[in-house]
């Protein structure tokens, strides 16, 4: 096969820090390459540097035979590089065939013709999505598929996908994958950044791993096994400190009963929903995109709200509550600590210590205190120390942190509220192993602290490493729940989707 | 602003909620799995006096020897029966209904306790503090034992607890409105009381709940080997009976014109009788069973830990055998349960004590 792709000795420094440290990549004609890493390994830099977001600092990048350096990604799509970011970049308030369309419109468009090519680009690719629909309407594994349909729309031939099936059920990962396979047919050459490991040994035909910045291994993904895998991307064996199976353990004893959510309804999404939460134990949610689980917690943290009449009963303590805003549950002691930390978690420009004590200003403070920022660091450089989020400076930019210190951080504005019952919404989302483990120890500690933990997570065992007791969601409601001596991830999936 | 509340379906006291039943309360099926013992119809109260089993069933003590599976009758009382107690050194106190209590031992010379006339109808419960004194929990006074119902459907809130001194035979009321006492326990220096119509435990002195919101209306307690609990539930709480109690006209016409075994609410059991409403009715309709008539009874026994905060369950589901579970008792190593529902005596393995 030929090579598409060739990075020779390439660097890219910002500040005068490398992100990737010369590093030899090949990509070749119709393969899959799963790229691998920590988060902070380099593996976004790299990629971004073949769509034309960041030059090289030095070495060189050869596209198709040529040596190229893409000025913008509309350079980089025009030269047959096309990519599918992490998080999304639609445009939330336009509709699906508008967002797939983007850029490509004619002086004059028919928005028939628009929505009717848009419709048949998504049938080809399996994906069930309405093109007159308003992307904000979309849940984030419908924006995922919108996002990729606009990739194979520009008709390109080189694909990076970054963190693609993060948002997607199992069902909408098997059409993924079977679209990665018919773009691979067609000759087209595919990276895939993933976390999830058994994907990238699923359906990846080469593997290359890359730690601070370095290529540490690159192989047939027949050679490497999950072992061999993060012991490369973190430098030690992880395997029995990430997901292993809690159906060993005792569980942890509930405690008094801290939230209970009494026939909850809200609209078509939560219907009825009953469920308990006690304290001193972590409680699992399962359940696949659109059973509610993710709203039911939304409505007992004041995010959404639940139906005005008939809208069922939330107690917390034994008292009857109905929060209008996050605030007022913020004050009574709710921590919700969201799925999409770009868009409801951080404010990516404040610095760290700002972010952490706006969680603290949320509890509410004095009106007429003065807010000192002293104050403000030194609370938020315990958390700092404590969460192990690594930074150079406290009045770093959010933005500037990888991934997975930046959900710390959020966790850590959620945790200087001291609250007696945390949500975690997908809380290793997009996040490295390394701090994985990291937050899973965290919420280990703050049951066994004797907070009520919930945590809402779509990877099975995720949910079977943390939790004490699991609930399983669907179609609004709760439909199983099981101590962690009972469940596996079979009875698991069979209650979320029978 | 209740009304408005009523209108719509909002949250508050008004709404026809019962609490779910999860959590350390999610059904299971070991009361319908546990060894019957022998069949003993009425069935009601239990305890242990110097480690030989006692049940009341209509007027009678009964003596159970559980190896042997036998009941023996100890005596015979000139009304029903409506509690036991035991004490250390062989003391029994039973309460007969419209009569008070009697105190005796195995082999007979009984004799009457003087408590208020007020509270002989309804002796619920009883425990032994020490040698000479006797706290009891007086459902109501307002209405006899045999017309829980009723004491119920009038929203009735008379029960009262007392404390008996044996030595002079002064009583002193701990307690009074509340909500149908119907168990009795000893936590260090409080004394736990079991509140059905209110499906709460209570903390005396003071009255401060330790236990709320139970899923079902709580009987008797009973002290567990290792310090904690025993709580009997006989009858589960249903949105419907919620609703009948909301209803006060209903109610009026309900207690007035049909027979008390027929009324909407709780029950020990399946109904014998035609006329009685249907329980567990359901209809399968395209493939989707579809209740319509929910179980007036349940079976539901929970172990407490010694901060009053439940760990286990064990229960009779809806279309189970073992409902109306009124008592339990612990001894060497085995929970008996008393379901008054299916007329039998239970018996759980729970372990030896240490």
């Amino acid at each position: 096969m030929s090579v598409v792709v060739e990075f020779r000795n390439a660097t890219k420094e910002f500040r005068g820090v490398a992100a990737i440290r010369n590093v030899d990549f090949t990509l070749r004609k119709g393969e899959i390459h799963a790229l691998l890493g920590e988060n902070g390994a380099g593996k976004s830099t790299l990629t971004k540097v073949l769509a034309g977001l960041y030059p090289l600092t030095s070495g060189e990048m050869i596209v198709e035979g040529r040596p190229r350096s893409f000025a913008s990604p509309g350079e980089a799509l025009a030269g047959g590089v096309a990519m599918v970011f992490q998080e999304t970049n639609l445009v939330p308030s336009m509709t699906v065939a508008q967002n797939l369309f983007l850029g490509e419109e004619r002086f004059f468009n028919r928005l028939r013709r628009v929505n009717i090519e848009a419709q048949q680009q998504l049938q080809r690719l399996s994906f069930h999505v309405d093109p007159t629909a308003l992307v904000s309407s979309l849940g984030a594994a419908r924006k995922q598929m919108v996002e990729i349909a606009r990739a194979v729309q520009h008709d390109a031939r080189i694909f990076v996908f970054d963190e693609p099936t993060a948002t997607l059920t199992p069902e909408e990962k098997q059409h993924f994958f079977a679209l990665l396979e018919r773009l691979k047919a067609a000759g087209g050459s595919i990276i895939f950044i993933s976390h999830a490991l058994e994907e990238a040994l699923q359906v990846a035909d080469r593997i290359s791993i890359l730690r601070d910045g370095e290529l540490v291994a690159s192989d047939a993904a027949a050679r490497f096994t999950r072992d061999r895998i993060v012991q490369a991307m973190v430098g030690r064996n992880l395997k029995d400190e990430l997901y292993r199976e809690g159906r060993g353990r005792t569980p942890r004893r509930a405690g008094r009963k801290v939230l209970a959510l009494d026939n909850v309804s809200m609209g078509k999404i939560v219907r009825s929903a009953t469920l308990s939460v006690f304290a001193g134990q972590v409680t699992g949610m399962f359940g696949l995109v659109g059973a509610g689980r993710t709203e039911m917690m939304k409505i007992a943290a004041g995010v959404l709200k639940r139906d005005f009449f008939h809208g069922g009963r939330i107690t917390l303590e034994g008292r009857p509550v109905r929060f209008g805003v996050p605030r007022a549950a913020v004050k009574c002691g709710i921590a919700y600590v969201t799925e999409d930390r770009k868009a409801d978690g951080l404010f990516d420009t404040a610095g760290i210590a700002e972010s952490i004590f706006y969680g603290k200003l949320a509890k509410g403070v004095n009106p007429v205190a003065v807010v000192s920022m002293g104050e403000a660091r030194a609370a938020a450089a315990g958390w700092v120390e404590k969460l192990g989020i690594r930074t150079i400076r406290l009045k770093a930019k959010v933005v500037e942190l990888s991934g997975g210190n930046q959900q710390k951080v959020v966790i850590a504005k959620g945790l200087i509220q001291a609250p007696q019952l945390i949500i975690f919404d997908e809380p290793t989302r997009g996040v490295d192993v390394g701090a994985i483990a990291e937050i899973h120890a965290m919420i280990a500690e703050l049951a066994d602290a004797g907070a009520a933990v919930v945590v809402i997570s779509s990877y099975l065992p995720e949910i079977l490493a943390i939790s004490d007791r699991i609930l399983v969601a669907r179609q609004g409601r709760i439909v199983e729940e099981m101590l962690i001596t009972e469940a596996s991830e079979e009875k698991i999936m069979y209650a979320a989707v029978h | 602003m209740s009304f408005l509340h009523r209108l719509f379906g909002r949250d508050g006291e008004d709404g026809a909620r019962v609490p779910a039943m999860d959590g350390v309360f999610k059904p299971n099926t070991a009361l319908d799995t546990a060894d019957r013992i022998v069949p003993l119809p009425g069935i009601d109260d239990l305890a242990v006096a110097d480690g030989t089993l006692l049940a009341t069933a209509g007027d009678a003590l009964y003596r159970i020897e559980a190896e042997a599976r036998t009941v023996q009758p100890v005596r015979r009382f000139e009304g029903a029966l409506t509690m036991v107690a035991a004490a250390p050194g062989g003391r029994i106190a039973v309460g007969i209904e419209g009569r008070g209590v009697a105190l005796g031992t195995h082999d007979g010379d009984w004799h009457p306790l003087d408590i208020p006339a007020e509270d002989r109808g309804a002796v619920a419960a009883g425990a032994f503090r020490g040698a000479d004194e006797l706290v009891l929990a007086i459902g109501s006074t307002a209405h006899p034992r045999s017309e829980w119902k009723r004491d119920l459907m009038s929203r009735g809130a008379s029960g009262r607890v007392l404390a008996c001194r044996l030595a002079d035979g002064r009583t002193q009321v701990l307690a009074a409105g509340l909500g149908h006492a119907h168990g009795i326990a000893f936590a260090g220096d409080r004394i736990v009381v079991a509140e059905s119509w209110r499906h709460r435990l209570v903390a005396l002195p003071g009255g401060a709940p330790v236990l709320d919101d139970l899923p079902a209306y709580p009987a008797r307690l009973a002290p567990a080997s290792d310090g904690g609990f025993w709580l009997a539930l006989f009858a589960p709480r249903r949105q419907i009976t919620e609703f009948v109690l909301r209803e006060d006209d209903y109610r009026r016409e309900m207690m007035a014109t049909i027979p008390a075994e027929a009324w909407i609410g709780p029950d020990f059991g399946d109904g014998r009788g035609l006329t009685e409403p249907l329980q567990s009715g359901s209809v399968r309709q395209m493939g989707i069973m579809k209740p319509w008539a929910p179980s007036r009874s349940y079976g539901l026994v929970v172990r407490l830990d010694r901060d009053l905060l439940p760990l286990a369950t064990f229960h009779s589901r809806a279309d189970g055998g073992a409902h109306g579970i009124t008592a339990v008792a612990e001894l060497g190593g085995r929970l008996f349960a008393a379901s008054r529902g299916s007329g039998a005596l239970l018996a759980l393995d729970v372990g030896r004590p240490a």
